[in-house]
Parts: C-alpha cells; sequence; structure tokens
C-alpha cells in the first residue's frame, strides 16, 4: 500500500469509487479521491504451526487433546483500515467468483485431504478489494455474513453463499465459522451464527443473537502482515473430549455451555450475541 | 377430487378484452388443484402452480438420485400409504443415522403454517427441502457439500433434460438447485386430503360414519377433551395457513409429554422451537400437525414416543405423559411450560374407543391411493 495521506474529501469517496470502476480508474476525476487495490492475506495456525488437512495437532483445548482437521472456512465482510487518529475507511471488495460476492468472503482452510473429506480441494487465505488511498495503520472486519445477505434464498445466492456445507437452514441463514476437528472422543465441532430469528422464509426480520465477532487489529500493515487464525485459541476455553448441550461441540446455541469457550475467544458474548473484548482467536503477524 | 383443469382464468380473460389483446395464448393454463370447499393455499408468487412444475416435482420427490448414496428419495420417508410419514419412530436416513424426530406426514402440508415438527420461522417448502437434502445434523439425503453432482446427475437424465425444460420453458439451462426446490414445493402443495368418510359425513351422507365414530365425533368437539382446540378447523390444526387467512401468531404447544429433573426439560435434541428461539418459555413447543389420515402414520409425538392412538388419548387423558424411570424419568402433566388446554379429562374405555374411531373416520382412501401422488418410477417398473 502506498502511505499516502488523502486530506479531508472522504465524503466523496462513494462516488468517486464507483466513477472510478466505471473508467478503470487509469487517473483520478477531479476532486475524487484516489484509490488503490488492496489484499488482506490470512492465514490458519495452531500456535506456532500451520493448521493443514491430514496434520495431527497435539495438547489443545482444556484437558488437552489432539486435534485433526477436518473443516475451517469462515465469512467475512465490512472490512475497514483504520488510521492513525482512529478514523477509518472502507474496502471495497472485489468480485471474485467463488469467494467473493455482494460485499461478502470466504476464507476456507480446508483442502479436502485428510478428514477433510466433506470439502473441497480449492483453500482461500486472501481479501482484495479497494480502499481510498491513505496511511493506515490498523484493520477492522466482521467475521460471518451480514444481515441484508445472511437470510436471502440460498438456492438463488452467488458463491461463495451458495455452498449447501455452510448453509444453515436451521436459522434459514449461513454458518459464519465452520471448525470441525477430529477428536480421541470423535468429533468436536464450532459453528457460529445468527440465532433467534424471527419472521418467516424470505423475510426474516431480526435475529435476537446476530453473533458476528468484529476483528480489530490496531496495528497491521497489510503489506507485510497477515491475519492468522489461531485454532489453539479457539479452543483455548474447550474441553473437546466431551459434550454438554445439545450438538457436538458449540452450534452457537445460547445454552450450550461448550459455546462459552468459542464466544469468548471470539469476543462475542453468548447471551446476547453482541460484541465484547476478549478476542484473541484472530492476530497479526 | 383431484383434478387438474387446463382452462384459462376468467379475470385473466377479461385483462385481455380489456387490453385490447388477440393473442390468446398469452394466457397461461390455469392450474386448478384445490377440492371444493377448501381454501387455497398459500403459493409464492415466484412459484406458481403448474401441472409441468408439479408432474416434475413428482419425479423429483422420488428420485433416490437426491440422496448421495443413491438409496433415499423424499419418499423413503414420506410413504403415501402411511399419510407421507414412515411408519417409524424416529426417521433413518440414507447413512443409517437416526432423526431425533418421527418423520412428519405430508397431508396437506400446503397449508402447514410453519414446517417441521417444530420451526418458528421455516414457512417455504422450498426453503424446507434444502434441510432433508443437505442436512448434515443428522444425515438425511446426504448431499452436503455436493450440490453441484446433485444437478450433474439430474442433467445426465434424459427425463430430467425433458421435465425441467417443460416446467421451466423460459430458461435456457432450466436444471438448477432452485428449480429443483420449486418443483418439489409444487408437488408437495397438491397432496391435499378432502375426502375422509367425516369429510363424507359433513357433506350430507350420514351413512358415511358409524355410531361409534358419530360418539367419538361428539367428544373430538366437546370442551371436556380439547382436542378440537389445537386440532381445530377444516385441517384439524391450529398451525394452519391459507390464501387470505389472517397471519396469526404462529401456534406451537407443549403437551407435557416429558419433564426432566422436574425442570420442565424435554430431551436432548427434541427440545422444540426453543432449540431454535433460546427461550426456555417455549422448552418442548412443537406444532400440532393435522389429523386427516393420523390413523395411518403410527406411532405418534414429535419423537415417536406414544406407539398408538389410544397411547394418544391416555396421554392427554391424564393431561401429560409420567415416565416413572430411566433417563427420561418425570411427571409431565407437572411441566411448568405445558399448554393450558392439556389439563387432562376422564374417559371410559368406551369412550376411547369411539375417539379412536373417530381419528380413523379422518382418514382419506382416496388420497392414499390417489395415482398421481404415487411413485412414478414404481408404476413404470423401473424402480432408480
Amino acid at each position: 500500500m502506498r502511505q499516502r495521506i488523502i486530506g479531508p474529501r472522504l465524503a466523496l469517496f462513494a462516488v468517486a469509487a464507483s466513477a472510478c470502476f466505471a473508467v478503470g480508474c487509469e487517473e483520478d476525476a477531479p476532486g475524487s479521491v484516489a484509490t488503490e487495490a488492496v489484499t488482506i492475506r490470512f492465514a490458519a495456525v495452531v500456535g506456532d504451526l500451520p493448521w493443514r488437512c491430514g496434520q495431527l495437532y497435539q495438547q489443545l483445548g482444556v484437558t488437552p487433546a489432539a486435534v485433526q482437521p477436518q473443516d475451517l472456512r469462515f465469512f467475512a465482510h465490512g472490512f475497514e483500515l483504520v488510521r492513525g487518529d482512529g478514523s477509518v475507511e472502507p474496502v471495497v471488495l472485489d468480485d471474485v467468483t467463488g469467494w467473493q460476492a455482494n460485499q461478502v468472503a470466504l476464507l476456507d482452510f480446508e483442502d479436502g485431504a485428510g478428514k477433510c473429506n466433506f470439502g473441497n480441494p480449492d483453500t482461500r487465505g486472501e481479501v482484495s478489494g479497494t480502499v481510498a488511498q491513505g496511511d493506515y495503520v490498523g484493520l477492522r472486519f466482521s467475521v460471518g455474513v451480514p444481515f441484508s445477505e445472511n437470510h436471502k434464498n440460498a438456492a438463488l445466492a452467488p458463491v461463495p453463499l451458495a455452498q449447501s456445507s455452510l448453509s444453515w437452514n436451521w436459522q434459514q441463514g449461513y454458518i459464519f465459522l465452520r471448525f470441525e476437528g477430529g477428536t480421541p472422543a470423535g468429533r468436536y465441532e464450532i459453528h457460529i451464527g445468527s440465532t433467534g430469528c424471527v419472521g418467516t422464509t424470505g423475510n426474516i426480520t431480526s435475529c435476537a443473537r446476530p453473533d458476528r465477532p468484529v476483528i480489530s487489529l490496531p496495528v497491521f500493515d497489510a503489506t507485510s502482515q497477515t491475519v492468522l487464525f489461531d485454532v489453539k485459541q479457539l479452543l483455548a476455553g474447550s474441553d473437546i473430549t466431551s459434550n454438554a448441550g445439545d450438538s457436538i461441540g458449540c452450534a452457537s446455541a445460547v445454552t450450550d455451555p461448550d459455546c462459552e469457550g468459542p464466544f469468548g475467544h471470539l469476543g462475542l458474548d453468548l447471551a446476547t450475541g453482541a460484541v465484547v473484548e476478549g478476542q484473541d482467536v484472530f492476530r497479526a503477524e | 377430487m383431484f383434478s387438474v383443469r387446463s382452462s384459462r382464468r376468467l379475470v385473466f380473460g377479461f385483462g385481455l378484452l380489456l387490453l385490447g389483446c388477440d393473442e390468446e395464448q398469452a394466457a397461461p393454463a390455469e392450474f386448478s388443484w384445490v377440492p371444493d370447499g377448501f381454501p387455497a393455499p398459500v403459493v409464492p408468487e415466484d412459484n406458481p402452480m403448474t401441472a409441468e412444475k408439479v408432474d416434475l416435482g413428482r419425479h423429483l420427490f422420488y428420485e433416490k438420485e437426491l440422496s448421495y448414496n443413491g438409496t433415499q428419495s423424499c419418499g423413503s420417508c414420506h410413504q403415501q400409504a402411511l399419510g407421507f410419514a414412515d411408519g417409524l419412530p424416529q426417521a433413518k436416513g440414507s447413512t443409517g443415522e437416526t432423526h431425533p424426530r418421527n418423520a412428519m406426514g405430508l397431508t396437506n402440508v400446503a397449508y402447514a403454517q410453519r414446517l417441521t415438527w417444530g420451526h418458528p420461522t421455516l414457512t417455504l417448502l422450498e426453503q424446507q427441502a434444502l434441510g432433508p437434502i443437505f442436512g448434515e445434523n443428522p444425515v438425511e439425503m446426504g448431499m452436503r457439500s455436493h450440490e453441484a453432482e446433485l444437478t450433474a446427475r439430474l442433467e445426465a437424465l434424459p427425463l430430467y433434460v425433458e421435465k425441467f425444460a417443460a416446467a421451466f420453458p423460459d430458461q435456457a439451462e432450466p436444471i438448477t438447485l432452485d428449480n429443483a426446490l420449486k418443483a418439489i414445493a409444487s408437488f408437495e402443495r397438491t397432496l391435499i386430503s378432502a375426502n375422509s368418510r367425516y369429510d363424507r359425513f359433513v357433506a350430507g351422507d350420514e351413512a358415511a360414519m358409524n355410531a361409534s365414530e358419530k360418539r367419538g365425533m361428539e367428544l373430538y368437539f366437546d370442551e371436556v377433551t380439547e382436542c378440537f382446540h389445537c386440532h381445530g378447523g377444516f385441517n384439524f390444526s391450529d398451525a394452519t395457513d391459507f390464501a387470505g387467512s389472517v397471519s396469526a401468531t404462529p401456534a406451537f404447544h407443549n403437551t407435557g409429554l416429558y419433564n426432566l429433573n422436574g425442570s420442565g426439560d424435554y430431551p436432548t435434541r427434541n427440545g422444540g422451537i426453543f432449540e431454535i428461539t433460546g427461550n426456555r418459555e417455549q422448552m418442548g413447543q412443537f406444532r400440532a400437525p393435522t389429523l386427516r389420515n393420523i390413523a395411518e402414520s403410527k406411532p405418534y409425538m414429535h419423537d415417536g414416543s406414544v406407539p398408538d392412538l389410544g397411547g394418544v388419548i391416555d396421554h392427554y387423558a391424564a393431561g401429560g405423559r409420567t415416565i416413572e424411570s430411566g433417563p427420561y424419568a418425570g411427571a409431565g402433566y407437572l411441566n411448568p411450560y405445558k399448554d393450558g388446554f392439556v389439563r387432562g379429562f376422564a374417559i371410559s374405555d368406551q369412550g376411547k374407543a369411539d375417539l379412536v374411531a373417530f381419528l380413523k373416520a379422518l382418514s382419506d382412501e382416496s388420497f392414499l391411493t390417489n395415482p398421481a401422488f404415487s411413485d412414478p418410477f414404481a408404476a413404470e417398473g423401473s424402480a432408480q
């Protein structure tokens, strides 16, 4: 990213950005804000180790126990770059076939190998978009699918939303974050998504618990750093060898004790689905 | 009672006259399937009923290629002769996994205010079908992650190339998941039962019901058994919607079937709409199914835990079931979330027999054997 400071013309950004797309961004229209491409890299790790299907990771959770990857995918949206003064600039996501559509991006850290047999060979570890040129010091984004896209007809949604493995029919929305691992006890799952939704099919009006983590990385340089998703932290508060509540692991049920660990580490309040302090699953490196 | 007529809509015809339009072929063929005396079901605007869609949907409903291992169709757990239920306490998926719930009968599902046993927001059959086809918890048809293969399989079968084209004539590439769901939903909306012996009795045929059934009917509709409060109306279910009906708060009831630990809990994975809303007050609340063809779809309740209609009456007569021992022990009649209408009643053996007889009079032989609802592959002797 070029480290250029743009002045007080931010209000023009939205207009400028769309005009810019139309003309291919070769030169700035008078009075407009110049934009630039930005790529935000993601990687999944287990502590210091890369997360890979087919591997075995020891000493995870409070028990602790070993985990074999089965799935790790999550949606993200609402990307913003943060300036030194705390002000933010939205990143307009590119449309990328299979990975980014309707301003939602999918990150995919399973390649179908080993026990990840419900996945597919394709993986995705980046989010691409355009942002006003500027001097940025940090990154902010939300995990999940925004409400406006979450409850539309999944059979008509563009990929990446139109994937049966991430649709969540019981709440008529999507699984925002899907983690699954093989454990000595069998399987442990963490499925994060909005719950307590009300309305009717195609017209869901609200969800009692949004469950969309907001990740703030105050120090992040997209040109040199990567956003890490650390499975070790996701499981840090969980006993993955036993199961409480209805579902295996946590399916975001407000009453499931197994959700307390992952919700806390993702910076979510289990009772309300609101964002709270304490997120330590994501970090910059 | 079930007929497919090709005639032009009167209203539409007037419209053409007013517009001075002489292209008569512009008028769509009307698909008429609702029996006289029954209201029109709610049909989504983007999925109007057509004979071609219903025909495609019937084939897809019985198509085993819709399960990943090719062993199950929708019709495997929804069998016509059993009121489109499966006769098992709990359904079994294509990979052998047991579902926590009893397979619901699909009789009159077009009128269901909400779908499945306990879902507060699921209203469209088009979306409901995603659950059994792609669901993983439990696995039913096992197509999770295989949606591309699903459409590829259909494209490889000439039968479907032809039927999708007929059902969606305006589309260049009609074999899509969305269209498959629309067709299955259209077929399901035709599954209307309105010709039981009770219906014939109400229509004036005094001989259609015998003395025991008539006594049972009196018991059913009285304020002692309270049956009709939750299983009332033309559809014998308070969770009923139809075109033009006043949109009511969706109806779900806790009938005191369980009371684990005296805290009102229901067994794991069978907590009713509480599982979706997270509201404890809704613990154990399930939808009151239609009682049409109920005698065919035993065993009963959301988990198939009551073997027969006599057992169902015993449960309600007791004002809730008491389980003496085991993991589900508890006095259901004391469940704090129990519906007020389930308060128990005294009934003689004869009264119970009469009530069961009346419930059996709600079965509709013409529905259970209607060739239009049957498995087309079985009929052709070429099971898929």
